[in-house]
């Protein structure tokens, strides 16, 4: 079972409609994109900090899960931005993109899934035309939300078997066990989904 | 679309995001950590046809998107679309479509599956991967593309294995790409 | 009923079904055979996911070859391995999938939905993720997700064959007591003593068909 990032609260901003909080955010990540200058950034990303912990209810622990993946790479700033430019840069640039990474996580530490997918499948609703059908997006990805922990399961069991006979170390070889599985539970997937009416579904 | 093509897209896609859970591998002499994430975009590339592997990655990006962690490391939401990694992600949709196309032409050898992974898994994927970092890090182009090169040995190995499982799984299993 | 008139289904150069005529009209019909005699392809033609090569298959008059989608609403078909049925990620989504193509309003699906996870005894399952089931359960949400759409005939491939003892009777006494027709692929012949027609089916042809107890008496003589 996959779990997502969602946080349960009952913060205003878990309150608020995952559509204009997306409207917010890309708002946010506009103003951010103009603002410059290590002191501006600074505070905006202070108070996108203050939101997360005290507004949103969310605990230290989300804030540094949604950092942890920028560690090398403000690394990485930091050295190059200093060698190429000045300390002023380097800071303007680590304090727009933490900025920007905390509000987008924001969003999605407080929106459930559902409502998500939701957004996701109006936005579709303008292709319709070319032969997209947000009802089939939806399902799309039901259907993936279901088939990840089976897929892991039969990487993981092959894994067991190898090790089981000693390849501590042939990852190779078990790639193939693995796509065989997958190919020969696709025919019996799609079977499943013509046996029970997928043809008499909208939009196909 | 037919019942086919979508479960073989939930299918690669489901894949793709499996093997991002899988522990990094660490390669003698290979300065970073390589995940097997990027073998599952080779992998669709390589066994289902150019529009299905694009799609079965955009279905991942969108499973991100909505507050999965499925990227490599456990990293997912809408945050991942800020950080910079975010043009090897959209690089992905296009270098599954890539190698797809390529393999579509060039038949389904060792060869040219190994020739499409490079073209499409690395070439693409790089073409839109550095200079969305260049832009996000606000770097040079080519100190970018340096950071990248340490990504490319992995990548390259990734090519041949998803090259050489592609084509055995093609004998195993020769109505693949149907 | 379900009428076969000559039907031969070739995999490249292999005979799979080998000139099969049967019409199939009994409430309650089992079909055994050994591994690889053709019983799988047997039950996929019944419901048109596989058309013959030569031959016709007719359900309720209806052929398979042009009218497959209107005979997939009426056959319902339950597969050896839940794990390739089950498509949504709950219990609960899970039987509403199969409601889909009816067009119902909210209301009546959840209606149906909810007697149907009654009926099977999986209410307490219902908002639970299909992919942490046992073995057991899943089949029981793979047959309700099945039932739920009210078909006029039940058809299921080796239903049992995954299942442990306890699991498979349950699962077969819930099959048997269905009202709709019903015919079930199966090498657990222990299962359909009480079904009103056993056909055999090696190398491609039928090669016994007759009464239950009779026709599985004979069929165990030839295992020894």
């Amino acid at each position: 079972m996959i779990i997502g990032l969602y946080v349960p609260g009952e913060s205003i901003v878990h309150r608020f409609s995952a559509g204009p909080k997306l409207i917010a955010m890309f708002c946010i990540g506009y103003t951010m994109a103009v603002v410059d200058g290590p002191m501006a950034l600074a505070t905006l990303a202070m108070c996108i900090a203050f939101v997360f912990v005290f507004i949103a209810g969310l605990r230290l622990q989300h804030l540094w899960t949604a950092t942890r993946p920028l560690v090398i790479w403000i690394g990485i700033i930091a050295v190059a931005q200093i060698g190429i430019a000045d300390a002023q840069t380097a800071a303007n640039v680590i304090l727009r993109l933490l900025a920007l990474v905390w509000t987008a996580s924001i969003v999605t530490y407080t929106t459930r899934l559902t409502d998500m997918t939701a957004v996701i499948a109006r936005l579709c609703e303008p292709l319709r035309p070319l032969g997209v059908s947000p009802d089939r997006v939806a399902f799309l990805i039901a259907l993936t939300i279901r088939l990840i922990p089976a897929v892991f399961d039969t990487v993981r069991g092959v894994r067991e078997a190898q090790r089981a006979r000693g390849l501590e170390r042939v990852y190779l070889a078990g790639f193939i066990p693995v796509l065989t599985r997958v190919l020969r539970q696709s025919d019996d997937l799609s079977d499943a989904l013509v046996a029970r009416g997928f043809e008499r579904w909208d939009g196909s | 679309m037919t019942a086919r093509d979508t479960v073989l897209i939930a299918l690669f896609s489901a894949l793709t995001a499996a093997l991002g859970l899988l522990p990094p591998i660490p390669v003698p002499l290979v300065p970073v950590p390589v995940t097997a994430q990027t073998l599952g975009v080779m992998l669709a590339g390589c066994l289902i046809g150019p529009k299905r592997a694009s799609l079965a990655i955009l279905l991942l990006l969108v499973l991100v998107t909505i507050g999965l962690p499925l990227l490599s490391g456990g990293r997912g939401g809408l945050s991942v679309f800020f950080g910079p990694s975010v043009g090897y992600l959209i690089g992905w949709t296009f270098g599954a479509g890539v190698i797809g196309l390529i393999v579509d032409r060039m038949g389904s050898t060792l060869l040219a599956s190994f020739v499409a992974n490079c073209v499409g898994g690395i070439g693409v994927v790089y073409a839109f991967g550095i200079p969305a970092m260049a832009t996000v890090l606000d770097l040079p182009l080519t100190t970018a593309a340096l950071a990248s090169a340490a990504f490319l040995p992995g990548d390259l190995i990734k090519a041949g294995v998803a090259a050489t499982v592609a084509v055995a799984v093609r004998r195993a299993y020769p109505e693949a790409g149907r | 009923m379900i009428e076969l008139d000559q039907v031969s289904i070739r995999l490249q150069d292999r005979i799979v079904l080998d000139d099969i005529s049967v019409s199939i009209s009994e409430h309650r019909i089992g079909v055994i055979g050994d591994n690889g005699s053709g019983k799988s392809t047997f039950a996929r033609l019944l419901n048109g996911l596989i058309v013959p090569d030569s031959g016709f298959v007719k359900v309720q008059d209806l052929d398979t070859r042009n009218d497959g989608k209107e005979i997939r609403s009426r056959v319902g078909f339950l597969f050896q391995n839940p794990d390739n049925q089950i498509v949504m990620p709950t219990v609960a989504e899970e039987l509403e999938l199969g409601l889909k193509p009816l067009k119902l309003k909210v209301a009546d699906r959840a209606r149906r939905v909810e007697e149907a996870l009654e009926r099977f005894s999986l209410t307490h399952l219902a908002d639970r993720s299909a992919h942490l089931l046992s073995g057991g359960e899943k089949q029981l949400v793979a047959l309700a997700g099945v039932m739920v759409t009210e078909p006029e005939i039940l058809v299921c491939d080796e239903p049992t064959t995954l299942l442990d003892r306890r699991n498979a009777t349950h699962v077969m006494r819930l099959i048997a007591e269905l009202s709709c027709q019903v015919i079930v692929i199966t090498h657990h012949f222990e299962h359909l003593h009480d079904f009103d027609r056993v056909l055999v089916i090696a190398n491609g042809k039928i090669t016994n068909d007759g009464p239950a107890k009779l026709t599985i008496r004979q069929y165990m003589e030839t295992l020894t």
